[in-house]
């Protein structure tokens, strides 16, 4: 990979990193919020619900540890790529059902779009969505420890 | 570069990963997670258009749910308690003069318990947060209404509004009771 590449790989992860990370922690810190949020999508039974309110905040936290340090980058990526899908998807969805829902995306924070969910929420995550299959599709970039790993792994070259 | 085998079973283990910590999380969360959207006063009687009555000529129980800066002050000037849904950090730097302090976050613990003894399920109560975008206010409503309060108000225009029309602001004494 090209040195300028590499660097908006780079760049791309960590910036995917600092929003995941931060819209975990703003949804671990008010899981109640989150949780009305979830439910006001007015899919998933309570209990699962429940488990959402917790087991998404986590996820994004741990996949933006993962491309914070560029460790198992590709997965972190795929796997933020599937929740954006499933959030564009639950948006649609609300959006089609006629429903009026405030975004828990980001806690009381809006990074673009304000008001109830609409066509602006699909587009800012499809953007968000585009970031993240670029990373699974071109890896690390520069600096982190897979480059690393793979560094250890190739044989060093006949002299 | 990883194989595509490779990085499936890291999306199982970091997605498993994730699961494991959510539902451990959620099984010790310090928080009660009432999902049902309040059904009860919730829509409220909506703020008064036309005519508008004087703040001062109404009496609690004709007002809705949200209600305004004035009509909250007149309410505090009859001597209603108010409940500060904000944060500590935010409570700390001031709040309306004799607010009790309860948030959603820490309505399950013990201490709030103690502050809600002496709230009388049947008197009025106003809550306001942040104003704004800020839903502690509602969060904390609907646990209120669950826990059998009925005379609920939320200062829709919040603490900030409350500031900037000049009225009495206090300092609180550390409140070891609440908070988030």
């Amino acid at each position: 990979m090209r040195l300028s590449a590499g660097i908006a790989v780079l760049v791309v992860r960590l910036a995917l990193a600092g929003l995941f990370a931060f819209s975990g922690v703003v949804k671990l810190n008010d899981p109640q919020a989150f949780a009305f949020s979830v439910k006001a999508f007015e899919i998933l039974p309570d209990h699962l619900a429940v488990l959402a309110t917790f087991a998404i905040p986590w996820t994004e936290l741990l996949c933006a540890a993962c491309l914070l340090l560029g460790l198992w980058t590709r997965a972190a990526a795929v796997i933020l790529a599937l929740t954006l899908a499933i959030f564009i998807a639950g948006i649609a969805s609300v959006l089609s059902r006629g429903l009026s829902v405030n975004c828990g995306c980001f806690g009381g924070f809006k990074l673009a779009c304000t008001g109830p969910l609409g066509l602006c929420n699909i587009l800012q995550n499809s953007v968000l969505l585009l970031a993240a299959l670029a990373v699974a599709a071109l890896g690390h970039g520069r600096l982190g420890i897979d480059g690393l790993c793979a560094g250890l792994e190739t044989p060093p070259p006949r002299p | 570069m990883p194989k595509p085998a490779q990085v499936a079973l890291q999306v199982l283990a970091l997605g498993a990963l994730g699961l494991v910590a959510g539902a451990a999380h959620s099984w010790y969360a310090p928080v009660h997670l009432r999902l049902q959207q309040p059904v009860v006063n919730m829509s409220g009687t909506p703020s008064p258009v036309t005519p508008p009555p004087k703040a001062d000529t109404v009496p609690p129980a004709t007002l809705g749910l949200h209600i305004t800066l004035a009509q909250a002050k007149t309410l505090f000037d009859q001597g209603v308690t108010f409940i500060d849904a904000r944060t500590d950090r935010e409570y700390v730097l001031g709040t309306i003069p004799g607010s009790r302090h309860i948030t959603p976050v820490s309505f399950s613990r013990p201490e709030t318990s103690e502050v809600l003894r002496f709230l009388d399920p049947n008197q009025p109560l106003v809550v306001f947060c942040g104003g704004g975008d800020c839903h502690d206010s509602e969060n904390l409503v609907i646990l209120l209404q669950q826990s059998g309060y009925t005379a609920l108000h939320i200062m829709t225009d919040g603490f900030p509004a409350w500031q900037a029309a000049g009225y009495e602001v206090q300092t609180p004494a550390p409140d070891p009771g609440s908070g988030q």
